[in-house]
């Protein structure tokens, strides 16, 4: 559990951008993925099945908080990174500032394409694997990947104050 | 003589396509009213027109949308040597494979992050509840009484090995004098919750406790889960609980204070029934 915790918490992170939220969404989706181990049949395809079941839940638990005012975007330091911290300072200075900014900038574009560079960018998920969570021929989801790719750039350089999005 | 689009016209002027003469009168009509097209015949006869970016700019979309596709595809990490010409006057998309190199190396670090110290502990609390709620659900009450009535019956058979256990037992619980094969001192003090209460009441709350943790659903687990929550938070086990969990766990209060109702009322039924027998 120890080893998937942090995806699934930094699924949630990214979509729902609320800490408290996305923490709280992550343990009810490892009680869920508990609860339906049984329901595996390819232990192999575990990461994507744990992520499907975090993403419909993320999916589900926004719908209900629409209601509700938004959520304060996080800034990506709070949320407490893993990634890899050699380099030394200066090139930590530096990743952080560059996760920060990209961390942003996935919250300028819109939510079908986020969930794209979520999965495929970001979770490493084959796109065979994404059309059949999503259960989308694969050709549109290569073509949404370009599409969220193109809009996700655009975004960072609006972050970057160079060219409008 | 039908209308012409820009598209044909931009054919025709690059010798991509040979009009008759109903076409060619249609393509003249074009460039009177199109200044666009009659622009590009001008630059293209003067031989100052880049032929690939504008065969890019004037076919379905624009030059910079087509090489946008080609820059973002899956696998177009390098693009074609078609593109060169536009890259090479296009500020804006060398920008955008700028953007494109320096993020597609960011986002595989967004990928994990940590939850905290509490996350572990919290999840592994709520399915170990519900992993003893499962266990209890796996033998069917009706095991349980027939296991329960065969016992009293052997209690009751003549030469039984266990006739004549029930006072005995109940006996040894109160701390009766010399029925318990520990002696009576060890009963009083260590079985003190028992001792306080007739058996039949604490059988009566055990039986109301084991309705409710039998509960299925989301309920029982969230109930659980608050009564794990508050236990970490006053034992200091699991960190201070935050403003948001106290709001969360309100309602769940409410919960469980009913359910210690339910228990405590039972008990205390049972009780007033063993005060009314004795006087």
């Amino acid at each position: 559990m120890r080893s998937q915790q942090g995806r699934v918490y930094a699924l949630c992170c990214h979509i729902l951008r609320d800490r408290d939220e996305a923490l709280d969404l992550a343990q009810e989706v490892f009680v869920r993925v508990w609860r339906r181990l049984d329901a595996l049949e390819d232990p192999e395809r575990f990461v994507s099945w744990m992520l499907s079941i975090a993403r419909n839940a993320a999916i589900d638990h926004g719908r209900r908080a629409k209601a509700r005012p938004p959520a304060q975007d996080i800034p990506v330091e709070d949320m407490g990174s893993l990634a890899d911290q050699s380099g030394g300072p200066a090139m930590d200075a530096e990743r952080e500032s560059d996760r920060q900014m990209v961390h942003r900038a996935l919250g300028r574009i819109g939510e079908i394409h986020r969930e794209i560079i979520l999965l495929h960018e970001i979770q490493g998920l084959a796109l065979e694997e994404i059309a059949r969570m999503l259960g989308l021929p694969l050709g549109t989801v290569k073509s949404r990947t370009t599409r969220a790719r193109h809009e996700l750039a655009k975004a960072v350089l609006a972050e970057e104050g160079g060219l409008s999005a | 003589m039908s209308k012409m689009n820009c598209e044909r016209a931009v054919e025709i002027l690059f010798g991509a396509a040979t009009p008759d003469a109903i076409e060619r009168r249609a393509l003249d009509q074009h460039l009177r009213e199109c200044s666009d097209c009659a622009d590009f015949q001008s630059r293209l006869e003067s031989e100052e027109v880049d032929l690939l970016a504008e065969v890019l700019a004037q076919t379905t979309a624009s030059g910079c949308e087509r090489a946008a596709d080609q820059i973002f595809a899956v696998g177009g990490e390098e693009p074609p040597e078609i593109l060169g010409t536009h890259l090479q006057r296009c500020e804006h998309c060398r920008a955008l494979i700028r953007a494109r190199d320096r993020t597609l190396g960011v986002l595989p670090q967004l990928a994990v992050l940590d939850p905290g110290d509490v996350f572990t502990a919290r999840v592994l609390a709520r399915t170990r509840v519900e992993s003893r709620s499962r266990h209890w659900m796996e033998y069917p009450v009706e095991w349980a009484y027939g296991i329960a009535v065969a016992i009293a019956l052997l209690m009751l058979i003549p030469n039984s090995p266990l006739q004549g256990t029930s006072q005995e037992l109940l006996s040894w619980l109160r701390g009766g004098e010399g029925e318990s094969p520990r002696g009576a001192g060890w009963a009083q003090a260590t079985v003190i919750p028992l001792s306080m209460f007739p058996v039949e009441a604490v059988r009566e709350g055990t039986r109301i406790g084991g309705e409710l943790e039998t509960e299925t659903g989301e309920r029982a687990t969230q109930v659980s889960w608050a009564f794990d929550s508050f236990g970490g938070h006053f034992l200091d086990l699991g960190g201070a609980l935050t403003e948001r969990d106290w709001e969360e766990l309100r309602p769940l209060w409410r919960e469980m204070q009913c359910d210690v109702r339910l228990v405590w009322r039972g008990i205390r039924g049972q009780l007033q029934a063993e005060t009314d027998r004795n006087c």
